[in-house]
């Protein structure tokens, strides 16, 4: 009795999964701002797996873990059985190889710029079959786009408020001009104080800060705690905009530093900053 | 007391060297001042030496602090690669500041990291010394050698482990902890690791005469009536509370407390009430220049001063063998 029981159990379930499969795509989302797009096409239903940053909307806390950003749980992949894996990073690209055997697809999409999470939107849109979805969101953020762009140009170049985007303040971890944050902050009508160097993220020197005074200063990711204590220390408490209060550390990170469809808030967020800044 | 000449030139040379590189370090950084303008009043001027001094301040008494303790360790376990971290005070302290970030304690408070990193290293120690009493009659240096990799093996694999659960941008202060940063945070800090290496440094050269005898050997020390045991203990355990606290306020720096030993060693002789003294001036000018260099080589970027301390130090070390081994041959 026992066994009949175990067998028809078991063909139940191979049902139950062959039937699912046929309705809908699985996809594994490894990247937060992957995750962010899927729901923004209101795709969330395909979504069977998502890395342990994955935290917005607060829905997708409830799919099931796939491993860590960019870095697949192999077991965890295989029983979620989905047929494509997407990420914007991948920290072994083995793993597309691996998964190859399982019939499962990789993606691997980066999100270094704007253009890159267009053509990932439309990607997610052929694959997840709502292309004209996919393409109604590009219109929209290329569209918001422009109009931050226009009202930036108004402001004549030299008048374009300095911003120190601080990631890290022991070293001092800055964004270059390959970090799409750099270009947010333009977009916002100001310009990074570090936008001259080549590098989308890198250590920056104290000293140099000092003789490129900056007018605001952006702490996104760093505690309020830690900043009223950083800003007491030799160096930074000489800083113009420390003295002058020009300090804003209460900006949610996710929508900086994650270039998906919340990155439009993101800018929007800079600009009241840097507009509230005389 | 008669000198050699290349001692006469070490001595005569070290307060030259120490004014010259002190006036670099102030002068040299992503923007240069014209030494002559130094004093004169302007305020992105006083803003960038106020912070340069500090700096001098910290890499200075770091470096002085990692050379005189490795001498201690040199002299103790008699063996050549001896140097400050091996007693598991490296591992002990990483392990600290990986876990400080793991738990999020780092990000509130910059006091956190110095605190976890010293917590842990003594608690390597203690752990190394005591788990190396067990052979403690027969060869002490080689068990306490020996206990000291063990723990820092094991210190590295629970760091490993914490690492690859960490996301990218803790990774980040964690490796840039473990390569070195001499920018001191708080005031505090950096007073309390200059009285504890000048007072540190000071003891030890009153116990320079015992140094001498158990370099010399276990049984050499009994006879002289020093028991090696005790005064080993002594000697590692203030070299040991030396690089525990260099190493909070800055992280891991290498090469100074294995090289700098070695050349002064060379050149002073292997009077250890000289050699104290010696290394403490001679570290400090060194980690000085490399933190100098290290700051002003890419305007805008700052590189590792363990980078430049390998680089600096490895080929100097290289040449002063070489030609040792010229002169004895």
């Amino acid at each position: 009795m026992k066994k009949i029981l175990l067998i028809l159990f078991l063909i139940s379930t191979i049902t139950c999964f062959g039937k699912d499969k046929g309705n809908n795509v699985r996809i594994v989302s490894l990247s937060p701002n992957m995750t962010e797009a899927i729901f923004a096409l209101g795709k969330e239903d395909c979504l069977v797996g998502r890395s342990n940053a994955c935290n917005y909307p607060e829905a997708a806390k409830k799919i099931p873990l796939a491993g860590n950003f960019g870095r697949p749980n192999i077991e965890r992949v295989i029983i979620l059985k989905p047929d494509y894996i997407v990420s914007s990073a991948m920290k072994d690209k083995d793993m597309i190889k691996r998964f190859k055997k399982f019939n499962i697809k990789v993606l691997f999409l980066p999100a270094k710029s704007f253009d890159d999470y267009f053509k990932t939107l439309k990607i997610l849109g052929k694959i997840l079959k709502c292309p004209k979805k996919a393409e109604l969101l590009r219109q929209q953020s290329q569209a918001a786009l422009k109009k931050f762009k226009e009202e930036a140009d108004k402001i004549p170049v030299e008048k374009k408020k300095k911003v120190l985007f601080v990631i890290w303040d022991m070293p001092l971890m800055t964004i270059g001009q390959d970090s799409f944050i750099t270009k947010m902050i333009n977009y916002a009508g100001g310009v990074s104080v570090t936008a001259k160097h080549k590098k989308a993220y890198f250590t920056c020197s104290l000293e140099w800060i000092l003789a490129n005074q900056p007018d605001i200063l952006v702490f996104p990711k760093i505690p309020s705690l830690r900043v009223k204590e950083l800003i007491k220390r030799p160096g930074w408490k000489t800083m113009k905009a420390v003295k002058e209060g020009k300090l804003f550390y209460s900006i949610n990170p996710d929508l900086l530093c994650r270039m998906g469809p919340r990155a439009i808030e993101g800018i929007k967020e800079l600009q009241k900053v840097i507009k509230s800044v005389k | 007391m008669t000198l050699s000449r290349k001692e006469t030139i070490g001595w005569l040379l070290l307060p030259v060297l120490l004014f010259s590189v002190i006036v670099f370090s102030l002068c040299a950084g992503s923007l240069w001042i014209n030494p002559i303008e130094l004093f004169t009043q302007d305020d992105l001027k006083n803003s960038l030496i106020d912070l340069r001094l500090i700096r001098c301040a910290t890499a200075f008494i770091i470096g002085g602090g990692l050379a005189v303790s490795g001498t201690a360790y040199q002299a103790v376990l008699k063996n050549p690669l001896a140097e400050p971290y091996i007693l598991g005070i490296s591992g002990g302290a990483s392990l600290g500041v990986a876990l400080a970030i793991l738990l999020g304690v780092a990000a509130i408070s910059s006091f956190a990291i110095p605190l976890f990193a010293f917590v842990f290293a003594l608690i390597a120690l203690v752990v190394v010394l005591s788990i190396s009493r067990g052979g403690l009659g027969g060869v002490y240096s080689e068990n306490i050698l020996l206990s000291g990799i063990i723990i820092g093996t094991i210190c590295s694999s629970c760091l490993m482990f914490i690492i690859s659960n960490l996301g990218s941008n803790d990774l980040n202060s964690i490796t840039w902890w473990m390569l070195g940063y001499l920018q001191a945070a708080d005031m505090n800090l950096l007073a309390t690791t200059w009285i504890v290496t000048i007072g540190g440094t000071i003891i030890l050269v009153a116990y320079g005469r015992h140094a001498n005898v158990i370099a010399l050997g276990e049984e050499m020390a009994y006879n002289m009536g020093i028991s090696p045991l005790k005064t080993a203990l002594i000697l590692l355990g203030i070299a040991s509370l030396i690089s525990a606290v260099a190493v909070s306020l800055s992280g891991i720096i290498g090469f100074v407390g294995l090289i700098v030993p070695h050349i002064m060693r060379q050149i002073f002789g292997a009077d250890h009430r000289k050699l104290f003294v010696l290394n403490l001036f001679y570290g400090g000018i060194f980690l000085l220049f490399c933190d100098t260099i290290a700051r002003s080589i890419l305007v805008v970027q700052e590189i590792p001063v363990g980078v430049i301390t390998a680089f600096v130090g490895g080929p100097f070390f290289i040449w002063m063998l070489n030609r040792r081994g010229r002169i004895n041959g």
